[in-house]
Order: structure tokens, then C-alpha cells, then sequence
């Protein structure tokens, strides 16, 4: 009936899956075909042998382990929400404030463009009030003197036994070698101003700060007595040079003299120096109250040595050795003597006039020695000078004032590139957006297949 | 009740609804899900999930066709998508994997001496059907063990008619050539 078997369709058949017609066609084969009769037979079979494959049992809390993933599915859903809502108001949001933004900087590019000018001049004025100096008058003899005294150079006054006219020159030629702008009086004495600083220097430092002051003590002077008066004062001075001129004042305005003097620099380019003038003994406390006011008195030491007894001893051998010459000298007047016994005498007499000019040079030492006292003053600028910070902040204001003002430069320049800021910003967040987009297809594609 | 009307009940927040359908559909989803995967660990977390999407899509589900259907539709297209992310369709087993999990077998066919030492046809088939292709042991699983259609195969696997009947016959004609030393003195042959 059938050339050919019905095998293939034999499965469908199985399963009862084969339409009516169909069916009953391959049920009239299979009546005539023992082979597709077998096969069903071999199916039918392979079926029940497929029924045998046990499986284990379901776990018992299968159904919590289903509503617990109910349960945390919505948990999630529930912060996704949570998100969609934040993120609803977060765009919103950033729109406003975006807005309240732009509209700030435009506000603020009006101002600045208003301001800026007027910020920028005032900065300026107030950079040349910085570096404002203060002003430094001078007065002294003529402007010849300290036009010659300008070739000693700042610092070249090691004058040991100077006047104090020389004095006077040095301080002339450190003021000139500053350049500064100074006017000499026909007449007077030389006097250093500074606008800000004399008054400070010049009147007593109302602290003298942790150092121990030895204030000194002046021995007791008794009436016609020969006492001879030594003083050293050690001072930290804020500024040297300066301090150097005002001694040098000082011992010119109480009619003495510098000794010597000594100035340097040291490799931290502090100023320091020794001055040992000679004042006359009528000034001594004079001077000294006057030179620790010139710093910080860091210590000072005085001594008398009396000398009395040694120059009423010096005086009597001065008497004795002229009584001795005077006879001996009339004696030699009123004899007739030999050439020979004359030049014996003469001989004889020059020891004594010898002694004579020794005795009377002591003397004159000694009432040099009582007449001008000596005070030596030695200063130097603390390692922390207020000079120094002073320069420091003055520094320090500076770059905050120049910060300031690129600061105000960098704004101005900022709010008048705030559109193409902006068409930059919308830009990128386009093409951010594009791929963020293409992305996601790309994404959605794969997961399709 | 239908199950259609059950998963409609659910759509309108009757919860219990959802335990007549787990008593329903847990085991022929987990005996699916287990079939087609490598361990029962594997197979209770996709029958799970499957309730898991029924439960989040239900508000999209329209009783337009059979329930059942959709429910192995879910579970076909979570086996598919855990076989891509796991690569679990290779069937070899790996070393690492749990001793009483293991397919401790290096070939799907089975040695007759396996079998002579006991009634062990039900592993025999379980190998000879894991050594089938996915979609031709797909179908055999959905036809021979849940009973399902044709039309309704075609519908959760994505094909035509014919092409479940023709994924059906060739399924059954290797585990034929297979099983047929083992099921009876009657010896088979090809046609």
C-alpha cells in the first residue's frame, strides 16, 4: 500500500500530535507494515524507558526560599524607586541651581567689570605705599665735607684715634652711599632724622625685655680727686647702621671724641660694630643714659680707678726733679766753669730733664685719662630682626596683593569666557549623552542575540 | 481553578494565589530546570526565579494563551540565559564541582558493564538524554515528561511545529540507538 515506511512520522504518532487525517493514514500502514509496526513498538518502549529517570525531591523551603526573593526583589524595587524619585528631584535641582549659577556670574562679570579697574588701581596705590621709605634728613657742616667723606665708603670707618669731625664725615658718607635724598645746614651740628624711627629710638624702650640690665654704678668722685672712668655697653639694635651713626652723634653732641671704631656685616647680613669713644667726665652718666637708649642694653659695666695718689706722687717727683734741675742749672749759670767741666754738668743734667718730660707726660696722661672718660659700646642686630620681619611681611603682603589681583584677573577672565564655558560644558555632556545612549543599545543588542 | 484564573487573581493582589501556584508548578519546573542543569542546587534557583519573574511581571501577563506555557517559557529563557552566563550547555563535568554532583562519566554513552551491576536505567537515560543537543533535549524533556503539546513546545521554545517534531524524532531515534541494548533481547535497527 505504501511504498515507503512511515517511520518519521511514527513520533508524532506516538504522541498523538498528527493531524486526523494523518493519523489514520499511518494507523492503515502500520495494519499492513510489520517494520513501522516494530519501530512503534521500539518507541513505545524507549518511552516507558524514558519514564524512569527518578529525580531527588524538592528542597522543603523551596516555597520560603521563593518568598524570601519576593520579599527582596520589592526591598530593591523599592531603592530603585527610592532613586528614580532622587534622581527626579536631583535633575530639577541642578537645573536651578545651574540657572541661580549663571545668573551669579553674570551679575558678578557686571561688578568686576566695574570694579576691576578700581580694584586694580587701589591695589597698586597700595603696593607704592609699601614700598614707600621712610624719610632721612640730614644736616651738617656743608655738603662739601660729606662729599668728601662719601669716599670713605659705608663701612670703612675703623678710625682709631679719629675726631669727631671724621665721625661726623662717615655718617655722612654711609647716608649718602643710601642714596638718600638729604640737605646740609650751613651751620650746626650734624643730626640724623628718620620720620618713623627716631622717635622710638630715642626715647627709653619701655620693656627691656628678659635681658638682665646691669645698670651701672658709678664709683663715688670726691672733690679734687683723680678718678679715671671706663665704661662698656653691650646693645642689640634693630638697626646697625643706624645705631652706629647715633652713637657717633652722640659722642660728637657731648663734645667728645671716637677712640676707634669698629663695623661689619656677618654672613647672616646682620650689622654690628664697637665704637670706643672718649667723653669728657662731666658727660660720662650723660652718655651712657643716652647710648642705652639707643637698643636693647644686653649688659653693661663700668669702672673708676683712683688715681689720686699716683698723680700727687707723679707731681711731687715732678716738684723735686724741677727743684733739682732749677739748682743745678743756676749753679752751672753762676760758676765759672772749664768747657770740659761744663760739658760733664750737661751731661749730668740731661737724665734729670729726662725724667722731667717722663713725669710730666704721666701727668698729662693721667689728667687726659681723668678729663675724658672711656666708653666703649659694642652693638649688633638680634637674629631675629624686626627689620627682617618687617621685610618679610612687607614680602608676604606683596604676594598676597599680587595673588589678589591675578586672582580678580583669573575671575575676569573666567566670567568673560563663561559662554563658550558653557558651550563646551553642553558639548561634552551631549557627546557623553550619545554614547552613554549608543552604549546602552550596543548593550541591548548583545542581550537580544 | 484554571491556572489562568489563579495568576489573574494574583494580578489583582491575592497573594495566596501565588501558593496554589507554587504547589502547581514548583515541581515541574524544578524537575525542567533540573534536567536541563548540571545539579539540583542550580535547578531550585532557576524554578525559583522563575516564580521570582512571574511575580514581578505578573501585571504584564494576559490569559490570552495557557499559563503553563508561559511559565516554561520563563523557565526555558532563564535555562538559556544561565547556560550563557555559566556555559553550563558543555556537559563535561569539572573537577571542582561537588562529588554527589558530579556526572562522573567520560562519555554520554554507557558501558553495559554500568548497567549489569544493578538497575541503573534511570541513570542510563538521564546520561543518554544530557547527551543530547539542548534543543532536541529540550523538547524531549517538555514532550516526554511535562506532556506537553506540540503547539505549546513550539510556543516555549520559539519554533515552528515542524521543527519540534523533527527536534522530537531525532531525539528520540538517538536515544533509540542508544537505550535499545539495554531495554530488551529485541535488536533494533535503522531505517
Amino acid at each position: 500500500m505504501f511504498r515507503r515506511h512511515v517511520i518519521k512520522e511514527l513520533s508524532a504518532y506516538l504522541d498523538n500530535q498528527l493531524s486526523e487525517r494523518r493519523a489514520k493514514t499511518v494507523k492503515a500502514h502500520l495494519d499492513s507494515c510489520a517494520v513501522c509496526t516494530q519501530e512503534l513498538f521500539r518507541l513505545k518502549k524507549l518511552s516507558e524507558a524514558l519514564k524512569t529517570w527518578s529525580l531527588p525531591g524538592l528542597s522543603p523551603d523551596f516555597d520560603n526560599g521563593v518568598k524570601n526573593k519576593i520579599v527582596r526583589a520589592e526591598l530593591e524595587k523599592g531603592e530603585v524607586t527610592m532613586k528614580k524619585r532622587t534622581v527626579a528631584i536631583l535633575i530639577p535641582s541642578s537645573v536651578l541651581a545651574m540657572i541661580l549659577v549663571i545668573a551669579f556670574l553674570g551679575s558678578m562679570q557686571l561688578y568686576v567689570k566695574r570694579g576691576l579697574r578700581g580694584r586694580l588701581k587701589g591695589a597698586v596705590e597700595e603696593i607704592s605705599e609699601s614700598y614707600s621709605q621712610p624719610l632721612i634728613s640730614l644736616s651738617g657742616k656743608s655738603k662739601q665735607q660729606h662729599a668728601d667723606a662719601a669716599a670713605f665708603g659705608p663701612y670703612d670707618v675703623n678710625g682709631a684715634g679719629g675726631s669727631i669731625t671724621r665721625s661726623a664725615k662717615m655718617v655722612g658718607g654711609i647716608k649718602s652711599s643710601m642714596g638718600d635724598d638729604r640737605s646740609w645746614g650751613e651751620e650746626g651740628t650734624l643730626s640724623v632724622t628718620s620720620s618713623r624711627e627716631y622717635a622710638s629710638q630715642t626715647e627709653p624702650a619701655p620693656g627691656q625685655g628678659s635681658i638682665i640690665v646691669v645698670e651701672p654704678v658709678l664709683p663715688a668722685t670726691g672733690e679734687g680727686k683723680k678718678i679715671i672712668r671706663t665704661a662698656n655697653v653691650n646693645l642689640e639694635v634693630e638697626d646697625g647702621n643706624e645705631a652706629f651713626k647715633r652713637a657717633s652723634l652722640i659722642c660728637q653732641e657731648l663734645g667728645g671724641y671716637l677712640a676707634s671704631s669698629n663695623f661689619y656685616k656677618d654672613k647672616e647680613g646682620r650689622q654690628g660694630g664697637t665704637i670706643t669713644m672718649r667723653i669728657p667726665k662731666d658727660q660720662f652718666l650723660v652718655a651712657l643714659d643716652r647710648i642705652n637708649s639707643l637698643g636693647k642694653v644686653e649688659s653693661s659695666y663700668a669702672n673708676s680707678q683712683d688715681v689720686s695718689q699716683e698723680y700727687a706722687n707723679l707731681n711731687t717727683q715732678l716738684g723735686t726733679a724741677m727743684i733739682v734741675y732749677n739748682k743745678m742749672l743756676e749753679a752751672l749759670q753762676r760758676r765759672q766753669v772749664s768747657i770740659p767741666e761744663a760739658m760733664r754738668l750737661e751731661s749730668e743734667l740731661t737724665p734729670i730733664r729726662k725724667r722731667i718730660e717722663d713725669l710730666k707726660n704721666k701727668v698729662e696722661y693721667l689728667n687726659n685719662a681723668v678729663s675724658f672718660t672711656t666708653i666703649t659700646v659694642s652693638f649688633h642686630e638680634p637674629r631675629v630682626s624686626e627689620k627682617v620681619l618687617k621685610e618679610q611681611k612687607r614680602s608676604i603682603q606683596e604676594n598676597m596683593l599680587t595673588a589678589r589681583i591675578n586672582f580678580l584677573k583669573l575671575l575676569g577672565n573666567i566670567i568673560k569666557n563663561i559662554p563658550a564655558i558653557i558651550g563646551v560644558i553642553l558639548l561634552l555632556s551631549t557627546v557623553l549623552v550619545i554614547a552613554y545612549l549608543f552604549v546602552l543599545l550596543v548593550i541591548r543588542f548583545i542581550k537580544r542575540g | 481553578m484554571s491556572d489562568e484564573e489563579l495568576m489573574c487573581k494574583y494580578q489583582e493582589g491575592e497573594m495566596n494565589a501565588m501558593d496554589e501556584l507554587l504547589i502547581r508548578y514548583r515541581n515541574p519546573l524544578y524537575r525542567f530546570a533540573l534536567r536541563l542543569s548540571r545539579n539540583a542546587t542550580e535547578a531550585q534557583d532557576i524554578a525559583q526565579e522563575v516564580f521570582l519573574k512571574i511575580h514581578q511581571f505578573r501585571n504584564e501577563y494576559r490569559p490570552i494563551g495557557k499559563f503553563r506555557t508561559w511559565i516554561f517559557s520563563i523557565a526555558h529563557n532563564l535555562c538559556i540565559s544561565r547556560m550563557r552566563k555559566t556555559k553550563w550547555l558543555v556537559f563535561w563535568p569539572r573537577k571542582h564541582d561537588a562529588p554527589d554532583e558530579l556526572m562522573d562519566f567520560e562519555s554520554p554513552d554507557p558501558s553495559p558493564q554500568q548497567v549489569a551491576s544493578g538497575n541503573e536505567m534511570s541513570e542510563i537515560v538521564k546520561r543518554c538524554i544530557q547527551g543530547l543537543p539542548f534543543l532536541q533535549k529540550e523538547a524531549l524533556i517538555l514532550r516526554e515528561y511535562e506532556n506537553l503539546d506540540y503547539r505549546e513546545i513550539g510556543q516555549i521554545l520559539h519554533k515552528p511545529v515542524g521543527t519540534v517534531k523533527t527536534l522530537l524524532y531525532r531525539a528520540r531515534v538517538q536515544l533509540k540507538n542508544k537505550l535499545l541494548p539495554y531495554m530488551g533481547p529485541e535488536g533494533g535497527y535503522n531505517v
